[in-house]
């Protein structure tokens, strides 16, 4: 089946004086998808995300919007949430929420009554009148949030969304953007925190030096930096632990191999010629299997592996 | 054009509703009024001490007895009972009340300058000028007598001229001479154009280098083209400054008029006829005059020029100031940038000053015509009617220039506003002109 793709980005090229910023890079993110835009810093992250909210232009290379190629009108279908965020320190913070909100177009009334309902579901509303100086640094994050989200666009940009929080609103933020992902927005989630890309993302793109690197869904990415790698907990007496470790160690050369409290952990990798079939087997015998699964690597250790393992220019 | 509506919105409400607008708006009338107040209060308040001067005759006829006391002066002259220069010295000395000894020798009137003061108090400048007169008043009037000239001829011998300097026009008809009024008008407009520039010019600045440092301005420009975002700065700070200005002239005007009104009636009347004198003496401009004058000057001209050069010097300055807010990350990287701005405008200043001496020479016409001097300096030409064609060349290179600036001044802040932590070259702000803009 053929999702239509809510952003496509077609060999994208950025030079600034310097340095380039990107280069042909291409991107597809499918509608309804939290998408991860992963890479280290300098990588063209917030080059290629400025030039989506159309803030620069590329030197060559296209971006399509649903289908067509970017325009101002798609300014008002964009929800972006930059980095480097801030207000007007002087200004009421509902004033401040209203201002921003009719710059993207909403009427005052509508702009007025939304903002009534994201303030209450925030708890913001006794702040409406204060200036924005006065407000601790996550609730002013929270202003910001709500300004990208409340003309209800169809995409939403959100660049490190969860810096300046702490746990609880983290929280807070991570179930609206899976609320609004469920309502049909498509979100593009550029962070550095992996863990975030493992709970929301469903497919990404890693972006180094400018290229892209790794892109794909989750699932397949994991799929692909799989190492064959298995964790076994088998239960036994600490004496019958004793006289097997060393037929464990010689079969499974294991990078762990540990025993507490009546189980014994264990974790090795599996050569391909070997089947997982055969593994268990032997397994089964040498006493009560708890637990067998292979291990995936994390998002973290693929991150690390795809920027450390990439060759030097 | 709807969004470039709401920032300029924005940018008046949120400055007008300040405290320090709120203050400087009614402080700044206030600070006038006061400054008024406590000028004619000093003229006022300082009087003039009492000098006193024992007068020591020697003279058959009593030349020392003529001398008149003037008390707007403080000079009191005292005739000592008769004694020699010991004794009067010597009384000088006694009473603390005297302050010096005027001497009149025997041939005074032959002599002149036989005649001396000897102080014991130094006289001030206006005091030693009173006593002079007073001397020579006694010795005019001695001399007249022996001359036997009437004193009615005198007067009318002394009578002084001022010369009466008149424009006259092809017809032949005669006008009054209003060179000063013009000058005046020159430069007040002049300077008025230079102070609002600088003034709200540094305020577009502070505004674009605020919203940089605190990144909202990445917000914003999700919305709305930075191009929009700076000229609905650079509009809405004007009308803040027109608001200013409007509101100050008011107010001068009111607390002029109550200041002067209440605490002082008579310094004002005294100040009117002073000025009454002083333009009979100089040449008897008399009030129907002075209308005539202003209604020689071709009022709609002034204040056409006045509200076009006011407009089109503060937009290409407030375009130039606004990119190097985007330049640079603080206030204290601006110096390098301010230079080449504040510069022409000091300069057209000190020029403006100067070529009212001739307002229709190389200096001036080149100066009112080259963009970055004419706001300032054609309008200091304006009241002498310069030739229509350099107002109409000025005014043309000033529109194309400003649209030339801001254009660049678009550019340079595009890039700019987003660049952190980066100072940015002289070098660095030309390649900015040439990134590619978006469609």
């Amino acid at each position: 089946m053929e999702t239509t793709l809510a952003i496509d980005i077609r060999g994208l090229t950025k030079r600034y004086s310097a340095h380039t910023a990107l280069n042909d890079v291409s991107i597809e993110v499918p509608q309804g998808q939290i998408f991860g835009l992963l890479g280290p810093n300098g990588a063209g992250k917030t080059s290629l995300i400025r030039i989506i909210n159309q803030i620069t232009a590329p030197d060559s290379g296209q971006v399509l919007l649903f289908g067509s190629p970017l325009a101002p009108v798609h300014i008002s279908r964009i929800g972006y949430l930059p980095e480097e965020r801030g207000l007007y320190r002087k200004m009421k913070v509902g004033e401040q929420a209203l201002y921003l909100a009719r710059l993207k177009g909403l009427s005052t009334a509508e702009a007025k009554s939304r903002l009534k309902l994201w303030f209450e579901r925030f708890d913001l509303n006794p702040w409406w009148n204060k200036k924005v100086e006065e407000l601790s640094k996550g609730m002013q994050q929270k202003v910001q949030f709500i300004v990208t989200v409340l003309h209800q666009p169809d995409v939403l940009i959100l660049d490190e969304p969860f810096s300046g929080f702490d746990p609880v609103n983290a929280a807070l933020i991570r179930d609206e953007i899976i609320r609004l992902r469920n309502e049909g927005t498509t979100i593009l989630l550029s962070t550095h925190r992996m863990e975030s890309v493992e709970e929301l993302c469903h497919s990404i793109a890693l972006l180094h030096k400018s290229k892209v690197y790794l892109s794909g869904s989750l699932s397949d990415i994991k799929n692909r930096f799989r190492k064959n790698e298995y964790r076994v907990v088998l239960e036994m007496p600490e004496s019958e632990f004793n006289a097997r470790a060393k037929t464990l160690n010689q079969t499974f050369s294991p990078t762990k191999l540990e025993y507490a409290r009546s189980f014994a952990e264990m974790e090795f990798h599996l050569p391909e010629s070997s089947s997982v079939k055969a593994t268990l087997n032997e397994l089964l015998k040498l006493g009560n299997l708890v637990e067998f699964r292979e291990l995936l690597p994390g998002m973290d250790r693929i991150f690390v592996e795809t920027v450390t393992e990439s060759p030097k220019e | 054009m709807n969004t470039i509506f709401l920032i300029v919105q924005r940018e008046y409400w949120t400055r007008v509703r300040k405290k320090s607008f709120v203050v400087m708006t009614i402080l700044g009338p206030l600070l006038v009024a006061v400054f008024y107040g406590f000028l004619i209060w000093v003229s006022m308040a300082e009087k003039t001490p009492t000098y006193r001067i024992l007068v020591l005759d020697e003279t058959p006829d009593g030349m020392g007895e003529e001398l008149s006391s003037t008390s707007d002066r403080g000079i009191v002259f005292e005739t000592g009972p008769p004694g020699n220069l010991t004794a009067f010295t010597h009384v000088l000395y006694e009473r603390d009340d005297l302050d010096a000894v005027l001497v009149f020798p025997l041939r005074a009137f032959e002599n002149p300058s036989s005649i001396y003061l000897g102080y014991k108090t130094p006289p001030s400048l206006e005091s030693r000028s009173g006593i002079s007169a007073a001397v020579e008043k006694v010795l005019e009037k001695r001399k007249l007598a022996f001359y036997d000239i009437p004193q009615s001829a005198f007067d009318e011998i002394r009578k002084r001229l001022n010369l009466p300097v008149r424009k006259i026009k092809e017809s032949g008809s005669l006008q009054s001479d209003d060179s000063l009024l013009r000058t005046t008008l020159g430069i007040g407009s002049g300077f008025l154009i230079y102070m609002f520039i600088f003034l709200y010019g540094v305020m577009v600045m502070r505004g674009v280098l605020e919203e940089k440092t605190n990144r909202i301005v990445e917000i914003i420009i999700s919305s709305v083209k930075p191009f929009q975002l700076m000229m609905g700065k650079i509009l809405g700070i004007a009308l803040v400054g027109l608001t200013q200005f409007v509101i100050w002239t008011l107010l001068s005007a009111l607390a002029v008029a109550i200041v002067g009104g209440i605490l002082a009636p008579d310094a004002l009347e005294q100040a009117r006829q002073g000025s009454l004198q002083t333009q009979a003496e100089v040449g008897g401009i008399n009030t129907g005059e002075v209308l005539g004058m202003i209604a020689g000057i071709n009022w709609l001209v002034v204040l056409g020029s006045f509200v076009f050069f006011f407009l089109a010097g503060y937009l290409l300055y407030s375009s130039l100031l606004a990119a190097i807010g985007a330049a640079v990350d603080a206030e204290t990287d601006t110096q390098q940038f301010m230079l080449p701005v504040s510069l022409p405008l000091a300069f057209s200043l000190v020029i403006s000053m100067n070529i009212i001496k001739n307002p229709d020479g190389p200096w001036a016409t080149f100066f009112s015509i080259f963009p970055l001097t004419s706001p300032i300096v054609m309008m200091s030409r304006i009241a002498f009617n310069p030739p229509a064609w350099q107002v109409a060349l000025s005014m043309a290179l000033l529109v194309l220039t400003f649209l030339l600036s801001t254009w660049m001044a678009g550019r340079i802040y595009r890039t700019g506003i987003l660049m952190y932590g980066k100072k940015a070259s002289y070098r660095e702000l030309v390649k900015w002109l040439f990134y590619k803009e978006n469609p």
